[in-house]
Order: C-alpha cells, then structure tokens, then sequence
C-alpha cells in the first residue's frame, strides 16, 4: 500500500503554471519592446514575428506538459483497477487536489471497503466452520490423496478393479484379512486373487462356481462367500458392484468385503436346527404316509370309493408337506456346497420333456398347455440330468401356478456361443420389478404367489440358482406385469455334438403332449 | 431275489408296525422286530435273517455303529443291511454305505412298494 502524498502534484502544477505564466510576462515584454524600438517609433517587422513565434510555442509546451501529467495518472488509477481484478487491494498515492485526485481518492475508499466486506465474509465463515466440514464429508473429497487416505482407513475391504477385473486400488483391510502382502494383491486380476487364496477355502468348489458370475455380472451388483482356513478361519463376504459412465458403459468395479465373525458359527447352527426339525418331521410322517398308503392299497380291507378319495386328499398333502421338507433340505446342502453333481454329455431336449411329462397331470388339473419349442439341431449339454430336470420341474410347476385356465406355458430352448438358453414362459399376471430382485433368494415369493396364496416355500427358484450356478450356468427372469413372465437359464453345450435322434423323438413327444 | 425273513430295527413303534403290516401285506412271511441297536446285534446271528433294514437314529447305538459291528462279526457279516431313515442328506448316505451298508432308503417311503424296493437293492439295482 502506497502512502498518498501530495508534493509530486503540486510541482508538476506548479511547473505547467509557471511555465504559462513565465511565457505570458516574456511575451508582454516583448510586445512593450516592440512598441517602443521602431525607426519611426512603430514596432519592427522582425520583432513582431519573434514575439508570435516565442509566445505560441511556449503555450504548446505548457498545454502537452499538463496532458502528459493528466493521462499518467490516469493509467496509474487504471493500473490500480487492474490490481483489483487480480484480488489485490492497492491504494493509491493522492496527488493533488484536484479532479482525477479526488477520483484516485474514491478509488482508495472503494478499495477499503472491498477489503472490509472480504474480511467479514471470511470471519463469517470460518464462525460456521463445522457445518462446512459436515458438508464436505458428505461430498466425495475432490483431492486424490484425500480420497486414498479415507478409503485406506475404512474398515470394511475395499478393493476397486478396472472394467476387465485388473485390481487398482485395494486397501489395508483386504491384505489383513486374507494375509497377503499388499504387492501380491496390486494389479493383479480378481480371479487371480481368489486363485491365491484358493487353497485356503472351504468351499472353492463353490467359490469357482460363483466367481465367473461375480465377475462376469456387467449389469447387476453380486455376492460371493469366501471361507478361509477352516471352520475356525475368518469368513468375507463380497459385494461387487459395477460402475458405469453416463453411457452406461462399464468403468470399474467396487468389491467391499464385510468380515463376518460368528456368522458361520449361526450358519452352521442353522443347518443342525433345520436338519434336526426336518428328520423330526420326517418320522411322523412316515408312520401316517405308511398308514394312509396300506389302508389306500387294501392291506386294511376293501375300501369304498369315497374313502379312496378322501386318503387320496391326505396322500397328496403329505407329499407336499415332505417335498418342502425335502427342498429345505436340498437348499441347505446346495448352499454349502456339499451337494454333489455328476455332470455328463446329456439330452436336454429329452430332459426337457420328461420334466413337461411330470407336470403334466398338474397342467392337466390347471386346464394349462404346455408347448414345448425347440429348434431341430439342438445341442446337448453338460449337465446332471437329474438335477436339470429338478429346475425345469420348478420353473414348470411355476409357470402352472401362475398361469388362469386356458392359458398356456412355453418351453423354448435355443444354443449361442456355447451356451444353451432354456427359456420356460407364462402368461400370467408378471411379477413387479422389486420382486424380481429378490425371486432367487431363498424363501421368497413374488407378491403374486403370496396374494394368491400358492403353495410352495419359496424355496424352489433358489434351488434353481444354485443347480444352475453349479453348472456354471446364469438364470433369471423377464417380466412384464399384465403380460406374463419368461424364466431362462443357461447350460454349458457340449462343444459340437448335437443330438438330431433323441430331438427328433423328443420334438415328436412334445408335440403330443402339446 | 426272493426274501423271506426280514429283521426291522426301529426305535418308532409306530413306524415298526407300519413296516411290519407293509411287508406282510407284501408277501414276507417272517418278520422280526427290533428296538434298538443293541437288541439287533443280540438277536442277529440266531434270527439270521434275509435282510436286516435299519433305523439310523436311535438312542445310545445309532444305526451306523450298528451296522459296523454286524459287518465286523462273522456270524452277521453276510447279511445285508438296509438302512431305512429320515437323514436324507447325500453325505449321511455316504455315511451308511460306509457303514457296509447294502442299499439306503429315505422316509418317508411308499408302503405298497416297500418290498420292491428291497429287493431293487438285494439285486444291486441301487444305493438309494
């Protein structure tokens, strides 16, 4: 800040004026000389012009010095605004007392109060301080250090992948957890971190099987149980979430992990109870199926028609009461991989058949066709036919339950890259968009199934998530509410075999049961 | 295959009756009952029957401990043993094949085809 002085002012005035006046005293001397020094008394001709010439030039000299002084303080008040658009706060020094100085005197008040107001608003702010720090750590720190330093310190694990599953960031959480040195976890792929591991799990039979979806799952969030180093061993449950750009296309990948201490201890409990509570159901039943089925087959004497009917009614109850028993069953041992598989070469078309022959007598009962299409140079697939039939039935059975009289259920199949779709489709009323999010999850019902009081547990899409991710094959489901819902899964194919003389046959029965 | 002479070992009474009026219904002639482990292993060698079929979960002896000691002694070892049970889990029917079990069948079972399914696994039609 320049202290304001006047001198400089006053000597450039004082010179301009002095200079004028000085010209002025010379000229009227000069014309007093001219007056009184001509021959004849008269002024002389050179005199004359001497004196226009001294006196004009001297006017010229004063007026560009007193313009030179104006326009330099002029660009000194235009420098200072300057200053200012730069966010300093010059003031200026004051010459004078004139216009501009009174102008250059304004501009330091403006300056002043500009400072002031600066320094209000800054007080202001830092007074409410707090509520700004809350707002900034709701809003994702814009400073990369910052951000690495929050995510390091998260006690969840956190590990971020590009869009081809290679590890970018992964922070102290995960390499405490799985023990690995933090070297042995940066940039390599996520498969490769689970292969690391691989030997340590419980279940890699499992973690294999669910790995390929983990990963694969562009368009949906996944889960993954890892369980390390035995029943003691600590458990991480994966969350992989994608994300996408504004075009939807896939950037990275965020996986968290939540260590879960006691969760297996419950897991394993849960198991127990289950199978204690089925086997105690089981015995019971056993003694009433086995009574009802002798009175039924005559061991107990002929019976009338009547009483056919009525331990028909029980019969079939109590095999429905034990297949949900059984699925309860089929779940737990599905969802800790202790089910077996045996996969071979097999004929999904025949599959595909026998399991529309299953449901046919409840079709039957529902007054519902079940169509099967299926292209003539279908693949086999690798599969556990068994296991196979067991989804289809469940979809089917599904597909029935859901669908009014008269309407019809479509088993479609159709081979791509490898890969055999399976597609079983209704008619029905749909299923709403959050249901369908939660169908494969084990006891859940579409809202649908439970207003309409159908049977099941809600067990039977679980199942089929599993048998089919065994297979490493995907299922899931597209709906429209209204318009009715198609199921698919997909089955590896068996590379270039295809089956023309069972699908001939199968094509043949299926269009009989059509 | 025809048998003739079955030993049930059933802790349940009244799955034992059912089993009995199954079988005799079916055509077996003599039908021996059974309370527990320990009785079967007493009575095994005099009753020396076609085919043992056996509950796996009693009190004090279960099924398996059952079954092993029969395969171990031999005055019982060559009869074949059908375990009979609620545990329905792939690894408990591993468990009782271990066991020197012949077949495993599940309950609740179908009364009219009982005997059907004995013999499917006298004639070594299956495990299960």
């Amino acid at each position: 800040v320049k202290t304001p002085s006047r001198s400089g002012a006053y000597r450039e005035a004082v010179l301009v004026f002095g200079l004028t006046a000085v010209a002025l005293v010379v000229s009227s001397l000069l014309f007093q000389l001219w007056l009184s020094s001509g021959p004849s008394g008269g002024p002389g001709p050179v005199w004359g012009t001497v004196f226009a010439m001294l006196s004009g030039g001297l006017i010229l000299l004063a007026g560009a010095l007193y313009v030179r002084l104006v326009s330099k303080r002029v660009r000194h008040l235009l420098r200072g605004f300057e200053a200012i658009r730069s966010g300093e706060y010059p003031l200026l020094l004051v010459e004078g007392d004139d216009d501009i100085s009174r102008l250059v005197v304004g501009f330091n008040q403006m300056v002043e109060e500009l400072r002031s107001r600066h320094e209000r608003l800054t007080e202001l702010v830092e007074a409410r301080e707090p509520g700004l720090d809350r707002i900034s750590r709701t809003t994702p720190p814009r400073d990369g250090a910052q951000l690495g330093s929050l995510l390091e310190k998260s006690s969840e694990g956190l590990i971020v992948t590009d869009r081809d599953g290679r590890i970018v960031l992964v922070n102290e959480q995960v390499s405490e957890i799985l023990g690995l040195p933090r070297s042995a976890l940066a940039q390599v792929e996520l498969s490769a971190l689970v292969e690391q591991v691989r030997h340590r799990l419980l279940n890699p039979w499992r973690v294999e099987q669910q790995l390929g979806d983990f990963l694969r799952g562009a368009h949906e969030p996944g889960d993954m149980v890892l369980e390390l180093d035995g029943p003691e061993g600590p458990t991480l449950r994966l969350y992989s979430a994608p994300v996408r750009g504004s075009d939807g296309q896939l950037l990275a990948r965020i996986v968290t992990s939540i260590e879960r201490g006691n969760e297996r201890e419950v897991d394993r409990l849960k198991t127990e109870f289950l199978s204690t509570i089925s086997h105690e159901l089981r015995t019971p039943l056993t003694s009433v199926k086995g009574a009802l089925g002798l009175i039924h087959g005559g061991a107990a004497g002929t019976i009338t028609a009547d009483t056919r009917e009525l331990l028909e009614i029980a019969s079939s109850n109590i095999d429905r009461l034990i297949n949900v028993i059984n699925n309860i069953l089929d779940v737990l041992t599905l969802e800790r991989g202790q089910a077996t598989f045996r996969l071979s070469s097999m004929s999904l078309a025949e599959c595909i058949t026998r399991a529309v022959e299953l449901v046919g007598e409840q079709a039957g009962r529902a007054s519902v066709t079940v169509e099967t299409r299926l292209p003539t140079d279908l693949a086999r697939v690798r599969g556990d036919a068994r296991r196979v039939e067991q989804v289809l039935v469940n979809l089917l059975t599904n597909a029935l339950k859901f669908s009014a009289q008269g309407q019809k259920v479509v088993v479609g199949a159709s081979a791509n890259d490898g890969t055999v779709t399976v597609s079983v489709q209704d008619f029905g009323k749909g299923i709403s968009k959050e249901a369908v999010g939660r169908l494969f999850q084990k006891f859940e019902h579409s809202e649908e199934a439970l207003t309409r009081r159908t049977q099941g547990a809600g067990l039977g899409l679980a199942i089929c998530r599993h048998v089919v991710e065994a297979h490493g094959g995907r299922i899931w489901v597209e709906s429209t509410e209204g318009v009715g819902s198609t199921f698919f899964f997909t089955l590896p194919a068996e590379p270039g075999v295809v089956d023309p003389i069972s699908l001939r046959r199968t094509a043949e029965r299926a269009g009989g049961l059509a | 295959v025809i048998f003739t002479k079955v030993l049930v070992v059933e802790d349940d009474p009244d799955i034992r009756k059912v089993i009995r009026m199954s079988l005799r219904f079916q055509g077996v002639t003599e039908i021996v009952l059974a309370e527990s482990g320990e009785e079967c292993i007493a009575i095994a060698a005099d009753v020396n029957p076609d085919v043992i079929l056996m509950d796996v979960m009693m009190p004090s002896m279960d099924g398996y401990a059952a079954c092993r000691r029969l395969k171990a002694a031999s005055s019982t070892s060559h009869i074949p043993v059908i375990f009979l049970t609620a545990k329905a889990q792939q690894f408990e029917r591993q468990l009782g094949l271990q066991a020197g079990a012949a077949g495993y069948l599940i309950k609740p079972f179908d009364p009219m085809t009982l005997y059907d399914e004995i013999r499917r696994v006298l004639i070594g039609g299956g495990a299960e």
